[in-house]
């Protein structure tokens, strides 16, 4: 026996257990998996949904809301749905080749995918991050205003302005460092697929 | 009414026939996808995950097989593109751990949690094939399975010739790999 066929012979002497799948097993998993692929999109659109009536809701119910807080909300709504479309538009999964196709083209569907997710958040700063940051910072605003109508003193106010401001940013750069790592992660995938 | 009968006849027959096939194929192939794994997932209950995963791939693909290969290049490129998917989504970073040929002979030295594997050479010969680039972990996978080249030919895509180079190749560099620790395990 020569050394190729000592390797091959190695490699096809491992333990193996009895393959108990059966058409119905698979049919099960099937169903399992498309579940949960429905589901998971669900949740995505029922967060948005959820976050575009609670500040949809505080934009145009009626009351003593000041103009600056309705705006605020207003913007948070218009971020929702602007990263939401953009999410749809750009990150959208592209529909994959046959699983029987050659390999070749399903590497290339992959490398394609992974180029659009790394751009899709390399420029998050610009669909994501400053949007909702402006938004945020509006209605943030407009909470300190009309507590300042009721009365609230204005050092106090300030005070708790500075606070808010400060931790909404810090989570904005907070994500912006995050995406970052992430868009490092995705390039040296897309490295590694390269031939 | 004979018309519907006669179409449903036939689903069922189409059906019991897949049903058939598929049988056949976790019976003659399942051994085969479950090393094939070994290649692409180090940890067991990972390995039993992508074996189901190829196996349903499979399922719902088999309708539209149309015999221009054979089954079994059919079933190992089936398997491939799933592992291929499985790792490029996986978030335990294997893509980009994967080392370029010439430095394949320090993945003992590199990768701690080989050390465990080191006890059977199957096991080492799985660790070397996993710090592999994908595109190359496949070659060779196909070829310890025993395909030859006009086979590994059909299931990537790539020309015969190339497909013998890159084998070439791979295989000088496991072997470099393998006798640096013996390969019974680490002298």
């Amino acid at each position: 026996m020569d050394r190729d066929e000592d390797l091959r012979a190695l490699w096809r002497a491992q333990k193996t257990e009895t393959t108990t799948m059966t058409p119905e097993n698979v049919m099960k998993q099937d169903s399992k998996l498309s579940r949960r692929i429905g589901a998971r999109n669900g949740l995505e659109y029922v967060a948005a949904a959820f976050l575009a009536l609670y500040f949809g809701s505080i934009a145009v119910r009626p009351g003593d809301a000041g103009a600056v807080l309705r705006v605020g909300a207003a913007l948070v709504v218009g971020a929702a749905v602007n990263a939401a479309f953009s999410l749809r538009r750009r990150g959208r999964a592209l529909p994959p080749p046959p699983v029987d196709a050659p390999t070749h083209a399903c590497v290339a569907h992959h490398r394609t995918q992974l180029t659009r997710q790394r751009d899709l958040l390399a420029t998050a700063p610009r669909w994501y991050v400053l949007p909702f940051a402006g938004a945020t910072l509006v209605f943030t605003v407009g909470v300190g205003l009309d507590a300042f109508r009721h009365g609230e003193p204005l050092r106090d106010l300030v005070m708790m302005l500075a606070t808010a401001e400060l931790v909404v940013g810090a989570v904005f750069v907070l994500v912006l460092f995050a995406n970052r790592y992430v868009v490092k992660k995705l390039t040296r995938k897309i490295d590694a697929l390269d031939e | 009414v004979d018309g519907i009968e006669a179409m449903a006849m036939t689903s069922v027959e189409t059906e019991a026939s897949l049903r058939a096939q598929f049988d056949a194929i976790a019976r003659d192939h399942g051994p085969a996808l479950q090393r094939f794994t070994r290649g692409y997932e180090a940890d067991a209950a990972r390995q039993a995950d992508l074996t189901q995963e190829i196996l349903v791939a499979i399922w719902r693909a088999l309708p539209s097989f149309e015999g221009r290969s054979s089954l079994r290049t059919w079933v190992y490129r089936v398997a491939h593109n799933v592992a291929v998917s499985h790792v490029v989504k996986s978030s335990r970073d294997r893509l980009t751990r994967c080392v370029p040929l010439e430095d394949v002979d320090a993945i003992f030295a590199l990768d701690a949690n080989v050390e465990a594997e080191h006890r059977d050479g199957a096991g080492r010969v799985a660790a070397l094939v996993r710090a592999l680039k994908p595109a190359d972990s496949q070659i060779i996978l196909l070829y310890l399975e025993g395909l030859d080249h006009a086979e590994i030919s059909d299931v990537t895509g790539l020309t015969a010739t190339n497909v013998a180079v890159k084998v070439h190749r791979i295989k000088d560099a496991l072997r470099r790999a393998l006798a640096s620790g013996g390969i019974d395990g680490p002298r």
